[in-house]
């Protein structure tokens, strides 16, 4: 088994691009005839790091993906402190009235906090970022090279929002949901990344361990990239929460594949980031969600659960699917929990991205009773 | 001194242009329109679609929805937590957002659906609200909130059955339900014995004219007011034929051999599809995808007869 933690990611990838197109060590390396500036959004969407400092935009708007070399590749300075009431300081480097924040990611490069907005009026697409002594700033987009990949149309139905993206096997995998249909699509973009249409996309089967049923109709809300014995697969979670693995090795645009559900967390839940890391020679895979209603084993609806990375490598029959652990409700933690554990560090994550193996930057809720209440950002060490 | 007078000119063009700015913002907007309009829909419904007369303001528009049980006289009973599938899932236009039930508890026997109990219940009324707090993009209000109010009927598990379809041949004076206003008298009535999703008929549905693509415009039921009642005439599709020449308008169908093509994609309000139940249990039913081909439906408008000599 091979975990493929983000800074495997990109010395995997690095590697593989040296060979194959001089100069890969930026981001704009992975381009093939990019724009070289002049970068306007429709919408801001999800976003996460590639290699090399690239950012990823998903511009729902436009049913695209952007890829921009924002050049920010270090050196790593982690932010120094906790920042309290983070959207008065993005309102305030926005310039507008109102701001919802879309999503939060860190460059694990440079430590920096990247934040996608909507700014009203006017549905103003934003990214800002959080330095590491706390103030914020808007980014130009508009100087730096970039690609927009435009999404197909699969099956008759244009994506209209990315629920998740992220980088991996040297290609940018996005999944989503169209707007008329409740189904599980997800897009793979190989490099070199280039302008206008080049995804291939599939369309993905699960089994539901909570209510015994294989699904066609559930969209992937996150997943991670995962490579094992040389074949690569998502590994995504669902709203129910099973969490499932997608092989994607050797697939054919449009193609049906069936994910193998390896663990269930327990109804009620919706996913919103996952990630793995490594502590004391155990493998952890994270992931935090976000309950349907009060919370009956914490202080918050945003909860976080691990699980040891070996129930990934189930296979047979008898530990997946309809017979896929599942998680101990009445143990959070210790040996009945048997490796599926409640994150206590985690309690009131919105929004969690990995810095490194050691910490993860967290949108935290400040007052769990009042969903009006300011968010703060800080850095948390994993347990 | 000319200078003076092209800048005052220029400020009185700015002042201009401001005030008819000002003139359009402060004309009062569209209705926002809600559909399926139909007074009815079944237990396991899963979408509405929310017509906005503009882009709306993005970001946090949960907050603007409420479904709320109603009593017979239209009085809020309670306030149905958490009916919605929180994702904005916006059209090309912006203007059109898919409103979903929350799936997981839309599907009986499915987690979500035994823990918090089903959205709606069979023999309740309910009502649709949209806040007229919501802003366009631009921060005009809307004219007024949005409502819709309905009732739950029975729940639909069942494929939409086509061997209950029954095309009336143009023109629509044929058909049982003619003389409704709103329905143009060159369209075509498919009746389907229920319910469809209007943006799958609108996509599922084309039609071929001698073997070639020809223009039309699909609706589900007819285009009238929200409260319309869900009488069994509602049921059905409204194929209109289009004149590309002449800014897509309504006209006759020329006459010529035709065929109504159904892709199996077409789904009722249920979610249940030519194809499968939208609650599909794939370990039971693995071989289910039975009708992969469209569906085709011909029918024939024959050259006019010529005139009898008098």
């Amino acid at each position: 088994m091979k975990v493929l933690t983000l800074s495997l990611f990109l010395a995997l990838t690095g590697v593989g691009m040296l060979s194959s197109a001089e100069g890969a060590q930026t981001a704009a390396g992975y381009f093939k005839q990019p724009e070289s500036d002049g970068l306007e959004l429709k919408s801001a969407g999800k976003i996460a790091f590639g290699p090399a400092g690239m950012l990823l935009i998903s511009d729902p708007r436009s049913a695209s993906v952007v890829a921009i070399d924002l050049r920010d590749t270090g050196p790593l300075k982690k932010l120094s402190k906790r920042v309290d009431d983070i959207e008065k300081l993005l309102t305030q480097a926005a310039g507008t009235e109102k701001l919802t924040i879309v999503d939060m990611a860190v460059n694990p490069l440079s430590g920096r906090i990247y934040f996608s907005a909507n700014g009203q009026p006017g549905n103003l697409p934003k990214i800002l970022r959080l330095e590491a002594d706390g103030t914020v700033q808007p980014v130009d987009l508009g100087q730096f090279p970039y690609v927009r990949m435009t999404l197909p149309t699969a099956e008759n139905a244009q994506l209209r929002n990315v629920t998740d993206l992220a980088w991996g096997d040297n290609s940018v995998i996005v999944a989503g949901q169209s707007a008329e249909e409740f189904a599980n699509k997800i897009y793979q973009i190989p490099i070199p990344l280039e302008n206008g249409v080049n995804a291939q996309y599939y369309s993905a089967e699960t089994y539901h361990v909570a209510h015994r049923r294989w699904e066609t109709k559930a969209p992937i809300q996150s997943f991670i990239p995962w490579e094992e014995d040389g074949d690569f697969y998502v590994v995504g979670a669902f709203a129910c929460t099973p969490i499932a693995k997608f092989p994607l090795s050797d697939l054919e645009d449009g193609a049906k594949i069936k994910g193998t559900s390896v663990i269930e967390l327990g109804s009620g839940n919706r996913p919103r980031d996952m990630f793995t890391y490594e502590k004391d020679g155990e493998e952890w895979l994270v992931t935090n969600t976000q309950r349907f209603k009060d919370n009956l084993f914490g202080p918050s609806k945003y909860w976080a659960a691990r699980v040891k990375l070996a129930y990934l490598d189930a296979s047979d029959p008898d530990s997946t699917n309809e017979n896929a652990p599942r998680r101990n409700v009445k143990a959070p933690s210790g040996p009945e929990a048997k490796g599926i554990e409640v994150v206590d560090a985690l309690f009131g994550a919105v929004i969690v991205s990995q810095l490194d193996n050691a910490e993860v930057v967290v949108l935290r809720e400040t007052n769990a009773e009042d969903p009006e209440a300011p968010h703060a950002v800080e850095l948390v060490t994993l347990p | 001194m000319k200078t003076a007078l092209l800048s005052t000119l220029a400020g009185f063009a700015i002042s201009l242009e401001a005030a008819a700015q000002e003139k359009a913002h402060s004309e009062p907007l569209p209705a926002l329109r809600i559909e399926p309009g139909i007074a009815t829909v079944p237990a396991n419904h899963l979408k509405f679609y929310l017509y906005c007369p503009e882009p709306m303001a993005r970001g946090d528009i949960f907050r603007h929805i409420r479904l709320v049980t109603i009593d017979e006289e239209g009085t809020e009973i309670d306030e149905v937590v958490e009916p919605f599938r929180e994702i904005e899932l916006w059209d090309e236009s912006a203007t059109r957002l898919t409103l979903w039930f929350h799936p997981g508890r839309q599907k009986p026997g499915v987690n979500l659906n035994v823990e918090m109990g089903p959205i709606l219940e069979e023999g309740k009324r309910y009502r649709l609200e949209i806040s007229e707090e919501w802003r366009t993009e631009t921060g005009r209000k809307l004219a007024r909130p949005g409502r819709h109010e309905f009732r739950a009927g029975p729940e639909d598990k069942e494929l939409p059955d086509r061997t209950l379809w029954f095309l009336h041949h143009p023109p629509a004076q044929s058909y049982h339900g003619a003389g409704h206003p709103n329905l143009d008298p060159n369209s075509l009535v498919l009746a389907t014995g229920e319910s469809l999703d209007p943006v799958s008929a609108a996509k599922s549905v084309s039609v071929r004219r001698n073997a070639n693509p020809f223009s039309v415009i699909v609706e589900a039921g007819f285009q009238g007011p929200p409260s319309v009642s869900a009488k069994p005439e509602h049921l059905h599709l409204v194929i209109t034929p289009l004149d590309e020449e002449n800014g897509n308008l309504p006209a006759a169908w020329p006459p010529g051999k035709y065929e109504i093509v159904i892709t199996p994609t077409l789904e009722d309000l249920a979610g249940n599809s030519l194809l499968r139940p939208f609650n599909r249990d794939l370990a039971r039913d693995p071989d289910q995808e039975v009708r992969p081909e469209p569906v085709i439906l011909p029918f024939m408008i024959p050259d006019p007869a010529p005139n009898r000599p008098k």
